[in-house]
């Protein structure tokens, strides 16, 4: 892969696109373990094609906000839409169809152990049912674009924290994702200070955001997402809050946030 | 890294049927090689008895058959000649056939409750009768014992006759144990893919968050069931195989052993069990999948 992804690796976002959001909560409810957080009601739209830094709440809440937006877990209560699709109405057929089209790396970086890290890399393409040598040189594209390339026939356990994120980030794009959820793979790396464990997770976030790629990172510390060139979507006392980034690019597009309903 | 035209085909997602170590895998599967073993063994107890059942319907076909043997110093076939004569003059009779002796009367003697001992060196007659049959069997055997001629008469009537009783009885047995052995691999089958996704929810939530459908997920555990299931059917019904071919072998040169009917032709039906038990295996894999996978979230 080249070092610019929106050369090769990413397609560019349909600018027709644009016109609707890709995410859309309408007075949401998140579902963490032990049920539905009490008083939830997120409302917010986020267009396609965004970088928006998650804080604030718990990190399970966050997490379980990033599993809802994934699809790997239905809200309690709310309108959710995905890519203007209400996931409520939808059925089991499109909403595989529409979970395809999010890369997800939430949680602590797991991986099937027996696997290879290529195989654990190409888990999207080959769940998706396409054929080996259609992914291969993708995968190992991507594979090299985050520095494993020549770790790809090892097991997973043999990495070492931060190639376990930067493997868990090639699984969640090597599927060419149109939305990427990702935990703060930084601090899921315990016993490694995030900067040493991951410095490159952040320049690999930008650079699948410049392929026009909607990414929605979370991460524990509000003043270290305020610093960065992102707009954030802060949780706190059940809602969604639009955080203006002190590095926030002239003109870019933070979250859209509704009245609470 | 590897060139992208020399990758190896895709490791399994699940793993590895086989892994070093006894689990509860190996137990399941050691118990299916068991129960497959039990049930191949049963179905070719039900081919033999199926095959004498042909064998027997010529001998049963009149009304009614009696089995006489020899006693004392006086031979089967003297014995045979004396009940003849008895059974002529028995009202309702109408006529006597003696049989040709046959490999399948032993059997039918067994059936009939000849004595152990003088199952083997039997002679059959076949009654025809003008009144009822109960009638004429109760009547014979009457006249036979005044006459001394060790015999069984058998009216071939539910649930009198003992012959049938037998065969009712063998069949049910038989079939209840199948029964069993085929309930029995579904419970396993289904525990054995329940436990293997409760393990590994871990690697479940892996899948659905990399795009696996509950479908998808299903029937990677159910092809894994099926894989073991198959695996121990065919060591289980190796075996029994094995087990029966060498029976066949040994048996005659053993006085004592029962000869169970069992010939090589009754070797061919552990293959049909392989199927029962892989298409049983299908079906409560599938099921348990689905069911384990919807607590699995």
């Amino acid at each position: 892969m080249s070092t610019d992804p929106a050369s090769a690796a990413f397609e560019p976002v349909d600018a027709s696109a644009q016109l609707t959001p890709c995410v859309r909560f309408d007075g949401v409810s998140v579902v963490a373990e032990g049920g539905a957080a009490d008083g939830w009601a997120l409302s917010f739209a986020l267009a396609p094609g965004s970088f928006h830094r998650l804080t604030g709440a718990s990190a399970p809440l966050r997490s379980a906000l990033l599993r809802q937006i994934a699809l790997a877990q239905p809200p309690a209560r709310g309108l959710f839409q995905l890519f203007g699709r209400d996931v409520s109405s939808v059925g089991r057929d499109e909403r595989l169809a529409l979970r395809r089209r999010i890369g997800s790396a939430v949680g602590p970086p797991r991986f099937i152990d027996h696997l290879s890290v290529w195989d654990n890399a190409a888990l999207v393409p080959r769940i998706a049912g396409r054929a080996l040598a259609d992914y291969r040189p993708q995968v190992d594209e991507v594979l090299a674009w985050v520095g494993l390339g020549r770790l790809s026939d090892g097991l997973p356990s043999v990495l070492d924290p931060a190639q376990k994120a930067r493997l868990a980030l090639a699984r969640a794009i090597a599927g060419r994702p149109e939305i990427l959820v990702i935990d703060d793979l930084a601090e899921e790396v315990a016993g490694e200070a995030p900067a040493a464990a991951n410095a490159d997770v952040p320049r690999l976030l930008t650079e699948i955001h410049r392929a026009g790629i909607t990414v929605i990172a979370a991460g524990a510390d509000p003043a270290a997402a305020a610093r960065s060139a992102y707009p954030v979507l802060h949780l706190q006392d059940g809602r969604a809050t639009a955080l203006e980034s002190s590095l926030q690019a002239p003109g870019a597009q933070g979250p859209i946030i509704s009245a609470p309903s | 890294m590897t060139a992208a035209k020399d990758r190896p085909r895709p490791g399994d997602l699940i793993g590895p049927l086989a892994r070093p170590g006894v689990g509860a895998r190996s137990w399941a599967g050691l118990l299916l090689v068991l129960l497959t073993a039990v049930g191949a063994l049963g179905a070719m107890a039900t081919g033999a008895a199926l095959r004498q059942a042909q064998d027997l319907r010529e001998r049963m076909a009149d009304p009614v058959t009696v089995a006489v043997w020899a006693s004392g110093l006086e031979s089967a076939d003297a014995a045979a000649g004396r009940a003849s004569e008895s059974l002529a003059r028995v009202e309702g009779v109408k006529d006597v056939r003696l049989l040709e002796p046959d490999q399948a009367d032993a059997g039918l003697a067994r059936l009939m409750g000849v004595p152990a001992g003088h199952s083997d060196d039997v002679r059959l007659l076949v009654l025809d009768t003008t009144r009822d049959p109960g009638v004429v069997a109760g009547n014979a055997a009457r006249a036979l014992a005044s006459a001394a001629v060790p015999a069984r008469v058998d009216d071939h009537r539910w649930p009198g006759s003992p012959t049938l009783t037998a065969i009712a009885a063998s069949v049910g047995a038989v079939l209840v144990i199948v029964a069993l052995m085929a309930v029995l691999t579904g419970v396993i089958s289904g525990w054995i893919t329940r436990r293997e996704i409760s393990a590994r929810a871990g690697q479940v939530d892996l899948l659905r968050l990399a795009g696996a459908g509950e479908g998808y997920i299903g029937r990677l555990f159910t092809a894994r069931t099926l894989r073991l299931s198959l695996w121990a059917a065919c060591l289980g019904a190796a075996a029994a195989a094995a087990l029966a071919g060498l029976w066949v072998r040994v048996s005659p040169r053993l006085p004592a052993a029962p000869s169970l009917g069992l010939s090589r032709l009754d070797l061919a039906w552990p293959a049909p069990w392989i199927l029962l038990v892989v298409l049983i295996a299908a079906a409560t894999a599938s099921l348990s999948a689905r069911m384990a996978l919807r607590r699995v979230r």
